[in-house]
């Protein structure tokens, strides 16, 4: 990949947190299968990027993916995971809608809009007067990863989500510059204190 | 891509439908509409068909000619008009008196000694093209005053998709494919597209034409002859307009409008230049030139169609100069192909040449539209020119035959992925709506997938989840938590550690955190005198000023605390954050987390500053670990270290990290009057350490007793030593109370705090021991202060 930092080594500063799924499948299917265990996992992780970077675009921020695993996890629960967990970290009540996506890793997957933050679905120039915002993509766990996982896709289903993290931050806070995070600037950041 | 909602409504009735709603569910179902929507020709109104019936020039302009027009009223209007191509006889569009362009309403106009009452318009004007070179001209018969909206397809609306949500889906590049959508949406009849029938010229010969290679899948063509016009009807160019393409000729808007319409790209040959069609590799690169008059360089992988042995065109991605249709062609060759997507793709990134087709191309076309494409084209254009014969019979070889999808499951298999209850009958009707074949026998859907969804569309079980429930519409899904019993998990022990360290720093040290780049910074390490260390590199970082690897946070950290000097007097910065520490014996990077702190001071001295940040780590090792720091000196090694006030940092008998003074010289260059020490520890080893349980001891009823004592040393490592090595059982907590500087030099002031657990101390035994600790430090130069 074109945008990827590759070292001398040949290893790779990591451009996204997809890998942790394998993992994280690897280390908790027993618990699932023997135990009942759904497997419900988080990973947050700082991603890179080789790209000029400018108010918009940064080469190091952060990622989050999310899974969760079961018998029966459903699209109906993705959709109110999402809008529970977004509406949490908004400190809003937040609508949400999906439309269908492609990405390597889910089936079916959705690209996932949020209502505008600003206008609350309105219309204002920061939403380009739709009401929604892109946020991020999810979907269902494709059967061959949770194959590649050890995981029986017959008997189990489950559904994934990613997030920017960093932008989710930005929305969250108004913060306009993507460098402010990693600026080091005291007078930036010393305003991110610990309450929320 | 632009879609036209008038093209779609060809193929599906979509009358007492709100289209714009129709449109947002699109959007939501299949692919993403971008916001802009156009209602064209909402801004113009009172355009009508007028006959010029008088031409005479101006007496004073040469440009502008008056002229009297019928447009239908029973009279003759006056206008002036600076088209140069106005004559007698000749009809065209013609705003009258009151019609509206825009913003623009007609009103009669003095123009050069004459008033104008209306304006002949141009096709530019009206919006149906961008030809501005005269007025348009109306060849189509319709009677003078008819609005010209009437007789052309002039109001529509236009919507846009962004091509990458297109990528999966092959079927949607084309109008038709779109429509399906549209009436699966609107629960309305696709209408089947009106073909020619060419089984009627099975007995004319066949094209010479062999597939050499199986980069291509099928190839269809036919031979036609006769074509007698040039110009393509008023509303097919409306449509290739309004859909971002220019009008060219009849038979290349006709391949375009196919194009559009069908999503299969097609080619027009000079039948002259290809007697035997071939399509095939070369064993050698040669040059080949394009219809658009650039010579390409074409490699042995590139997939040709030939004429014999003579390349006339690239496969998938465009014609060549040499076969297009000239003036004197009398009979062509239509191509209709799919060809491997792969290959297709790949050429076009080595011909760094992207078009129309190859685009299409890329997504694996349905092969079985060769044909239909074919008797598709041959029905318009037949319509068009009534004048065209088709000269040979249908010549198609089918060399890879897609792969037949069938896909069987049942009910609970749909229940337990949408998490709600969709009807059996919903699932049927969907899936037939979309062109599936579905059976349900029992609880046992069996679906066969179209050809247009199954070269790589539609594959697993999963997608049929996709098609149901897209068309079903998430917004009407009814949505709940999922249920799932709770089981504990223990925390992972590093993050946890890493959340007390954060907490005590912040909370209780009022400490910034602050995040840097994993890479070192050379123009701002130098500035301040920090070499940077050979480490792992990136290979293409595209600023070579952050191309090594850190080895420590330290360099970038004191570099922050550079720029944010003028932030406050005293302040403290850390991070926890990896560093590489070159590669291990299996060349892969030793990576380490870091917890770097620097503390900055313009208030303190650097003993001060030290000690402070000397307990900070204690109250660590304390909180988290029960466990207690030593320090032991050390020589520095990297250029921002001081060269003497530099310790190791043990917990318990684990070397855990290092903490000192920064080098004077980088110091001077952050802030010449600051006091500014660092201290870095791995964040795995110290969290590894096992906590020391806590042994309770019953305190002491009897009183304790402090004794102070200063020190001439600028380092309280050794003095803290010295009191240990004592191992005195009376001796219950040491600290230091005071740190100074006089004529003497700098002396550091402990507290000793005795107690024993079963009498009150005499003064004569806790002094035996301070003596003895006394002597000791002696022995190794540091006296105390009288
Ligand atoms: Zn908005």
């Amino acid at each position: 990949m074109q945008d990827t930092y590759y070292l001398e080594n040949g290893q790779l500063l990591k451009s996204q947190t997809s890998a942790a799924q394998n993992a994280i499948y690897k280390k908790y299917k027993d618990a699932l299968v023997n135990d009942g265990v759904p497997i419900k996992a988080i990973f947050p992780g700082r991603c890179f990027r080789n790209e000029a970077t400018d108010a918009c675009h940064e080469n190091t921020f952060f990622q989050m993916e999310g899974v969760m695993v079961d018998k029966n996890i459903s699209i109906s629960n993705l959709i109110f995971f999402m809008k529970t967990m977004l509406s949490e970290v908004f400190q809003k009540d937040i609508k949400v809608r999906l439309r269908p996506g492609f990405f390597p890793f889910v089936e079916p997957g959705f690209e996932l809009d949020i209502s505008c933050l600003i206008c609350g679905g309105e219309g204002c120039p920061s939403c380009k007067h739709s009401g929604w915002l892109e946020l991020c993509p999810c979907g269902m766990i494709h059967p061959e990863v949770l194959k590649a996982g050890g995981i029986d896709p017959e008997e189990y289903t489950g559904f994934a989500f990613g997030l920017g993290l960093t932008r989710l931050a930005m929305m969250k806070y108004g913060v306009k510059d993507i460098r402010d995070l990693n600026s080091g600037s005291l007078r930036s950041l010393s305003q991110f204190t610990d309450d929320e | 891509m632009f879609l036209s909602m008038n093209w779609i409504s060809d193929f599906v009735d979509l009358t007492g439908l709100d289209k714009m709603e129709l449109i947002r569910r699109f959007s939501l179902s299949t692919a993403e509409v971008e916001n802009d929507i156009f209602h064209k020709g909402s801004d113009i109104s009172g355009i009508v068909v007028a006959e010029i019936k008088e031409v005479a020039d101006h007496p004073e302009s040469k440009k502008l000619h008056l002229l009297k027009v019928d447009a239908g009223d029973g009279q003759l209007t006056d206008v002036v008009c600076g088209a140069p191509n106005v004559r007698v006889g000749m009809k065209t569009a013609f705003a009258k008196v009151g019609a509206k362009i825009g913003e623009i309403e007609i009103a009669p106009r003095p123009l050069a000694g004459f008033t104008s009452y209306g304006m002949c318009c141009s096709e530019k004007e009206i919006g149906i093209s961008d030809d501005h070179a005269g007025i348009m001209e109306i060849l189509d018969d319709a009677p003078c005053g008819t609005d010209i909206k009437e007789l052309y397809e002039i109001d529509d609306i236009i919507f846009e998709v962004d091509n990458k949500s297109l990528t999966n889906r092959p079927d949607l590049w084309g109008h038709y494919g779109i429509a399906r959508e549209f009436a699966a949406l609107a629960g309305r009849e696709l209408k089947p597209l009106d073909c020619a029938d060419l089984a009627k010229y099975n007995s004319l010969p066949k094209v010479d034409m062999k597939i050499e290679d199986n980069l291509c899948q099928r190839y269809s063509c036919i031979q036609v002859e006769n074509i007698t016009k040039n110009v393509s009807p008023v509303n097919m160019r409306i449509r290739l307009f309004y859909c971002g393409m220019r009008g060219i000729n009849l038979l290349a808007d006709l391949t375009n409008y196919l194009m559009l319409e069908m999503g299969q790209p097609m080619h027009a040959f000079d039948s002259r230049k290809v007697e035997k069609l071939r399509i095939k590799r070369f064993d050698a690169p040669f040059m080949f030139t394009t219809l658009d008059a650039v010579e390409r360089s074409i490699d042995e992988n590139t997939l040709m169609i030939c004429n014999d042995n003579t390349p006339v065109a690239i496969a998938g991605i465009m014609g060549g100069l040499d076969s297009e249709i000239v003036e004197d062609t009398t009979t062509l060759t239509l191509e209709s192909a799919t060809f491997d997507a792969v290959s297709i793709r790949k050429s076009t990134v080595r011909l760094a040449h992207r078009t129309d087709a190859s685009m299409r191309y890329e997504k694996c076309l349905d092969p079985e539209m060769t044909v239909p494409a074919i008797a598709r084209f041959i029905k318009i254009l037949t319509d068009i020119d009534s004048d065209v014969k088709v000269v040979s019979s249908l010549t198609d070889e089918y060399a890879v035959k897609y792969d037949t999808v069938n896909l069987a499951f049942d009910k609970k298999f749909v229940d337990r992925y949408t998490g709600i209850e969709i009807s059996n009958d919903t699932i049927v009707k969907t899936l037939k709506s979309l062109g599936f074949d579905a059976e349900l026998s029992g609880d046992e859907f069996s679906v066969t997938v179209p050809s247009w969804r199954a070269t790589k569309d539609v594959t697993i079980k999963a997608d049929i989840i996709e098609e149901i429930t897209r068309i079903y519409g998430y917004d009407n899904f009814d949505i709940h938590t999922a249920k799932a019993p709770l089981y504990p998990v223990r925390a992972d022990l590093e993050k946890t550690v890493e959340d007390k360290v954060k907490d005590i720093l912040v909370k209780r040290y009022s400490l910034h955190e602050l995040h840097s780049y994993v890479w070192a910074y050379y123009d701002e390490y130098k500035a301040l005198g920090i070499n940077v260390e050979e480490n792992i590199k990136l290979v293409n970082a595209t600023n070579p000023n952050i191309e090594t690897i850190r080895k420590s946070i330290v360099p970038t950290q004191l570099c922050q605390v550079k720029y944010n000097t003028g932030y406050a007097t005293d302040f403290g910065v850390f991070e926890i954050g990896r560093v590489v520490n070159g590669l291990n014996d299996n060349n892969l990077c030793d990576e380490h987390k870091m917890l770097a702190v620097t503390l900055f001071s313009k208030t303190k001295t650097v003993e001060e500053l030290y000690f402070d940040l000397a307990n900070m780590l204690a109250v660590l090792a304390d909180d988290i670990k029960h466990n207690e720091l030593t320090f032991e000196k050390t020589e520095a090694t990297h250029s921002y270290q001081h060269l003497k006030n530099l310790n190791k940092i043990f917990c318990g008998e684990k070397l855990i990290g290092e903490i000192g003074v920064v080098h004077p010289l980088v110091s001077k260059k952050i802030d010449k009057k600051a006091s500014i020490v660092y201290a870095e520890i791995d964040m795995a080893d110290f969290a590894e350490i096992e906590n020391a349980s806590i042994v309770y001891s019953e305190p002491s009823r009897y009183p304790e007793m402090d004794i102070d004592i200063s020190f001439v040393s600028d380092m309280y490592a050794p003095i803290g030593n010295a009191i240990k090595a004592e191992e005195c059982p009376l001796i219950k907590n040491v600290s230091v109370v005071d740190t100074y500087t006089d004529e003497a030099g700098k002396s550091i002031t402990v507290r000793i705090t005795f107690s024993h657990p079963e009498r009150t101390l005499t003064k004569e035994e806790t002094m035996a021991v301070v003596d003895s600790i006394v002597e000791r430090l002696e022995k190794s130069g540091i006296s105390m202060k009288k």
